[in-house]
């Protein structure tokens, strides 16, 4: 263990080596392949990654949740401050205890997680009184505290309503209202504005970011957009095809990339180039996220690929301080510039 | 000045909407969703004209309209100073191939059973191009001209990616020979590798071609990459329009103004405050006088009952906001709030 990493008592979360793989017929589909991070109490962590780089798998991870039965899991996920050593072998009791009370998930479409045949109001009470919470009048001005809280418009009028009759942004709110009605430690949001306009997202970001100050409670915001994530997080982990490539506090990582797939995805972005320069093409498409060795699963895109990456087995390697990275070629002084052989653009 | 390539005057759509049985019974006037409402768009050729709005606020509406994909309720469509229904038949057949169209979904807009090669060649077969070597050869050329190697012809959509789809819809598209393409959210189902690609693309074969676009989107960032002037529509009305630059320096309506603030920069680390509170309002109820009024930062009377023009404001932009209905002196003007311009932030990059 190095010097910058925090101690192990402040830790929220410790997740280390996380392994999930989903059978299919062409073989495992290794979801999150070598997944490691940590998270001090109140901190905000973003995880970015392109569709089916493993964001959502490593989230539900996180609660001790496997995508399918016959998924297989592996590694472990450490809740240190609730002595939990390892969420993925906690019996189903304990697991229960721990979601709402220490860490709670807001997932992406609101109606995973609402009944749509239940009313609004009884969907929060019933949050609100689990693991022996309040209940009647006590519980009932809970539920309107929190409505009030996550801003729902006139919440005493809507305790009736049916989610169908919520927008996307109200619904978005009614389900942070139940991931924080037991003040949890941790809340994982796994792209919660992403189906939301823009006007709508700027109000669940404030709203969430908010909160997370007020309660001081830790943050991971998983999302596709890296401009959402470096808006609201401390540090940023950058996935890709099922494994974390690079993390660093979020100024480092926009300043000083030190992966090609990071820098690329900073050159692909239309709001972080300038109008008048072409954007970077990444050549090619991700791998399928089966069968796929120890070396770096970047390098049929790469613009710094070399020979000796192709024998390489990688791993977050230390190149700064709190800045890890999985490319061979990065060290702590710099990412080399990529040869002009390598800078053909395609479009 | 010249007749420009596209022109829409007054277009409006309005969908009838379903009465509630109290308006039945109290035989309430049948109510109308004003999906399009009075819309001026003028495109000149080889520019870009970038829609932006909310969901709902009549983009997809608007596309369909000027595709002629269905009827207004009011106002037309000329191109080159023509309306089509009105032309003779040939020169109708050509004026509609003139504008064609790029959808946002590429994994539903091919079909899954023709090779791409097929799909292009249909194009060109309606068209009216009967040798099937020059087909063949037109279809190498088109497949070219959006990135694929010729062979790629007989490859079926479903062994390409979401780019790639979008790439062969684009390129059948070009087969009609168009010169406006009509692109509604043609990017935003992409990942931003992707979508960079794509959006290459456009911009390289609007210059090859000498192209025009009307281009739908929701994402600002997109919309100043690709736009030469810009419409904001808000609940089937334009509030503000005008050249990309001066809409992007500095917005004169406070809806844009929200969008632009709003709008996720990256690295500007964010406020625990939003740009606007409130939720968009039913599209079958807009509020009364400004639409905007019930989100609006700088809501005033008048708002509540009168509805704004739009008015020529600074830097050649047009916007619909009562703040800037003076072309009248105003005497009031000095303790009116000032439109705030989009607050560059703290950066979090030193
Ligand atoms: N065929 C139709 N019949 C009735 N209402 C319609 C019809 N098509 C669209 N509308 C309504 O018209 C309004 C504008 O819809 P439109 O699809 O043009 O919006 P949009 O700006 O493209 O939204 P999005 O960003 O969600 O694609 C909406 O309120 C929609 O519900
Ligand atoms: N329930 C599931 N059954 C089969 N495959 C799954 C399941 N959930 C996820 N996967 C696969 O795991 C990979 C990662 O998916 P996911 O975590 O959802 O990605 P992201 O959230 O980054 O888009 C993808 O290849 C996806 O197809
Ligand atoms: S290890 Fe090699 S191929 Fe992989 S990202 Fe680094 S330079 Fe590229
Ligand atoms: S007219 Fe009034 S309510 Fe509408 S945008 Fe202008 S100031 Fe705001
Ligand atoms: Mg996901
Ligand atoms: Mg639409």
């Amino acid at each position: 263990m190095t010097s910058h990493e925090p101690a192990t008592d402040t830790l929220l979360l410790d997740v280390h080596d996380l392994r999930v793989a989903i059978p299919s017929d062409s073989g495992d589909v290794m979801a999150a392949d070598g997944v490691s991070l940590q998270l001090r109490h109140g901190e905000v962590l973003g995880v970015v990654g392109e569709t089916g780089s493993g964001k959502s798998v490593t989230c539900r991870a996180l609660l001790g949740l496997r995508p399918t039965p016959q998924s297989t899991v592996s590694g472990t996920v450490a809740y240190p401050a609730h002595d939990v050593d390892d969420v993925l072998s906690l019996p189903p009791r304990r697991l229960r205890e721990l979601w709402g009370r220490r860490v709670a998930m807001i997932p992406q479409n609101p109606m995973t997680s609402l009944n749509p045949v239940r009313r609004i109001g009884e969907q929060v009470a019933e949050a609100v009184s689990a693991s022996g919470g309040p209940t009647g009048a006590a519980g009932a001005a809970r539920v309107l505290e929190l409505l009030h809280q996550v801003g729902l418009p006139a919440p005493e009028t809507r305790l009736r309503d049916y989610p169908h009759q919520f927008s996307g942004g109200m619904l978005q709110r009614t389900v942070i209202a139940i991931a924080i009605a037991q003040k949890p430690d941790l809340i994982v949001a796994d792209e919660p504005t992403t189906a939301l306009d823009v006007l709508i997202q700027d109000q669940i970001l404030a709203l969430l970011l908010s909160l997370q100050r007020d309660l001081g409670t830790g943050l991971i915001l998983v999302s596709h957009d890296l401009s959402v994530v470096s808006q609201v997080c401390d540090r940023v982990a950058v996935m890709y095809a099922g494994q974390i490539v690079e993390l660093a506090e979020t100024a480092t990582l926009l300043e000083s990339p030190r992966h090609p797939y990071t820098r690329a995805l900073l050159g692909a972005l239309p709001g972080a180039v300038p109008r008048d320069q072409e954007l970077r093409v990444i050549p090619g498409s991700p791998p399928q996220l089966v069968g796929l060795g120890p070396t770096c699963r970047f390098a049929p895109r790469c613009e710094l690929h070399e020979q000796a990456c192709d024998t390489w087995p990688t791993s977050l390697r230390d190149v700064g301080p709190a800045h890890t990275s999985r490319c061979r070629r990065a060290t702590a002084a710099s990412l080399p510039s990529p040869t002009p052989r390598h800078q053909e653009t395609q479009s | 000045m010249s007749t420009p390539l596209l022109e829409a005057r007054g277009l409006s759509k309005h969908y009838p909407f379903p009465r509630t049985a109290g308006q039945w019974v109290r035989r309430a006037a049948p109510r109308v969703l004003r999906a399009v409402d009075d819309v001026d768009l003028t495109v000149e050729s080889g520019r870009t004209v970038g829609v932006v709005g909310e969901t709902g606020s009549g983009k997809s509406t608007l596309g369909r309209l000027l595709l002629r994909l269905e009827r207004p309720t009011a106002g037309e469509v000329l191109i080159d100073g023509v309306s089509p229904e009105e032309a003779a038949p040939a020169r109708a057949h050509q004026l509609r191939r003139d504008v064609q169209v790029v959808l946002q979904d590429p994994y539903t807009s091919l079909n899954p059973y023709l090779t791409i090669g097929s799909a292009i060649e249909e194009v060109l077969t309606v068209g009216g191009m009967t040798s099937h070597e020059e087909r063949r050869a037109r279809v190498a050329e088109l497949l070219e001209q959006v990135g694929f190697p010729a062979v790629w012809s007989e490859r079926k959509p479903g062994q390409l990616s979401g780019g790639g789809r979008q790439r062969v819809s684009i390129a059948r598209a070009l087969a009609a020979g168009p010169r406006l393409i009509v692109a509604d959210e043609p990017v935003s189902a992409l990942d931003v590798s992707v979508q960079a690609q794509v959006l290459n693309l456009f911009q390289r074969l609007q210059r090859e071609l000498d192209l025009a676009y009307v281009f739908i989107t929701h994402d600002l960032a997109v919309l100043e990459r690709i736009a030469d002037s810009v419409v904001v529509l808000y609940l089937g009305r334009v509030v503000e329009t005008g050249p990309a630059d001066a809409l992007f320096a500095g917005p004169g309506h406070p809806y844009t103004q929200a969008l632009l603030n709003a709008a996720p920069a990256l690295g500007r680390s964010r406020s625990t405050s939003s740009a606007v509170t409130g939720e968009l309002p039913d599209p079958a109820s807009p509020p009364a006088g400004c639409t905007f009024h019930t989100r609006c930062p700088f809501v005033m009377d008048v708002c509540r009952t009168t509805r704004p023009a739009l008015t020529p404001i600074a830097g050649g932009l047009h916007a619909a906001c009562h703040l800037h209905a003076g072309s009248t002196p105003d005497p009031q003007a000095a303790s009116r709030p000032q439109p705030v311009t989009p607050d560059p932030g703290t950066p979090a990059t030193p």
